[in-house]
């Protein structure tokens, strides 16, 4: 599968408007907030699932930021940033706090587990499996980071934003984000290289 | 190379991995669920189009604002005489559909003919149309996704309940195809339709459906790939 389709640039000029028009419209019409919901579900879901990697947790994190965005709508500004990073953002927030709610109930190496069971669609040749076990790992451990340091990590990956709308979703400038970014990654080294230590 | 700097590397490798990791579909009906939490699915679109599958499910919906769900209340009401507009004869649904935009499909006529889909091609009631993992088709108002299969009633596309099967696993394609592709489309003549919030009810406020669709947007080409990406990181 190819990149999650990009993002409308802010520049152009028949991407964005619609979108803002569909958000003014939503505001008091829910059929045009179909519209927005429809053009952008596929893409929240598979940035949910990249994260989650199981199917149910992905559907759970859609919903929930389809529903938070359409409580908020109101509130998006809609000659401000995009729809796009508005919605990713949310979606990211949503996975922070799915994990939140997961470590509490579990341990690391029962979500595993869970999720090995979750998911018929694990990788069935030898070659993969191992990459397969090193990216859950390292989800895992993403999940143990800040939650600024989740977001920028899984909206400039995982939603393969580019850092112009990554720093628009996480409402802060370039330099700020590259920092972050690089922060993010050190902190996810660490925990990775702890986590190592401890097998 | 140091091991500090080697496992950079592998993190930003194993990020860059998970991030092109193919997405299984979601199972079916899934978003149709969802989007049933929003009442959506009384209403039709009324600018733009919209993917296949507008929500038709339960509602669930928790503490939504009083507004929206009274907007979408009304919308019910008048979406009875909506949907009779639009496929009695003489509607625009009674009108032939055609395909506005089709990239990576196969569309399957009623006397068993397979063709590949191109624009202005002609989906009499019957017709099997079929996505490929890169295909997308826009056929009225309508906007069939990859690896799907619908088939035309009363002059519109309808999801088929199953999802195209693939092996080992049908695999969700957001990339978009062909962003060429996606140039202005023609979609259903005008209609006129009155849509008023229950708490303002008094005056209907008018609201028209294009006669002619919005353009698709024009993605960027290359901006978030990964090569561009490796210098801002």
């Amino acid at each position: 599968m190819g990149p999650l389709q990009p993002l409308p640039r802010a520049s152009d000029d028949d991407a964005l408007p619609e979108d803002r028009e569909l958000v003014v419209e939503a505001r008091r019409d829910p059929a045009a907030y179909a519209t927005l919901y429809h053009r952008y579900v596929g893409r929240i879901y598979a940035f949910a699932h990249r994260r989650t990697w199981t199917p149910e947790a992905a559907e759970d994190v859609t919903a929930a930021t389809f529903e938070r965005a359409f409580r908020n709508v109101g509130r998006f500004d809609p000659d401000g940033a995009g729809f796009g990073p508005w919605l990713y953002r949310i979606a990211a927030n949503e996975l922070v706090d799915h994990y939140r709610r997961e470590n509490r109930s579990r341990t690391a190496r029962g979500q595993r587990a869970l999720r090995l069971l979750a998911d018929e669609h694990v990788v069935v040749d030898l070659d993969g499996v191992e990459q397969e076990e090193e990216i859950r790992r390292m989800l895992d451990a993403m999940s143990e980071l800040r939650p600024r340091y989740q977001e920028v990590l899984t909206l400039r990956y995982l939603a393969d934003l580019s850092a112009e709308d990554a720093a628009v979703a996480m409402n802060c400038s370039k330099p700020v984000l590259a920092v972050t970014l690089h922060r993010a990654m050190s902190a996810l080294r660490r925990v990775m290289d702890r986590e190592e230590r401890r097998r | 190379m140091t091991r500090r700097a080697r496992r950079g590397d592998e993190i930003r490798r194993l990020l860059d991995e998970a991030g092109h990791r193919p997405t299984p579909m979601p199972r079916a009906g899934a978003f149709e669920e969802i989007a049933g939490r929003f009442d959506l699915g009384a209403t039709r679109p009324l600018t733009s189009v919209v993917t296949l599958g507008a929500g038709h499910g339960r509602r669930r919906g928790r503490g939504l604002p009083l507004s929206l769900l009274g907007a979408a209340g009304v919308a019910a009401l008048f979406g009875g005489a909506l949907a009779g507009g639009w496929s009695g004869d003489g509607s625009p649904a009674a009108q032939a559909l055609a395909v506005a935009t089709a990239a990576d499909t196969t569309v399957v006529l009623p006397d068993g003919s397979s063709v590949a889909a191109r624009r202005g091609l002609v989906l009499p009631d019957g017709t099997v149309v079929r996505t490929g993992a890169n295909g997308r088709c826009v056929a009225g108002d309508v906007d069939l996704g990859p690896s799907l299969e619908a088939t035309v009633n009363a002059g519109r596309l309808r999801l088929r309940s199953t999802v195209l099967a693939s092996n080992p696993a049908p695999v969700l394609d957001v990339s978009g195809g062909d962003p060429a592709s996606s140039a202005a489309v023609t979609s259903e003549p005008a209609a006129t339709v009155s849509v008023a919030p229950v708490a303002t009810a008094a005056t209907p406020t008018p609201v028209t459906t294009p006669s002619v669709a919005t353009t698709q947007p024009a993605y960027r080409s290359g901006s978030t790939g990964k090569s561009s990406k490796g210098n801002s990181r």
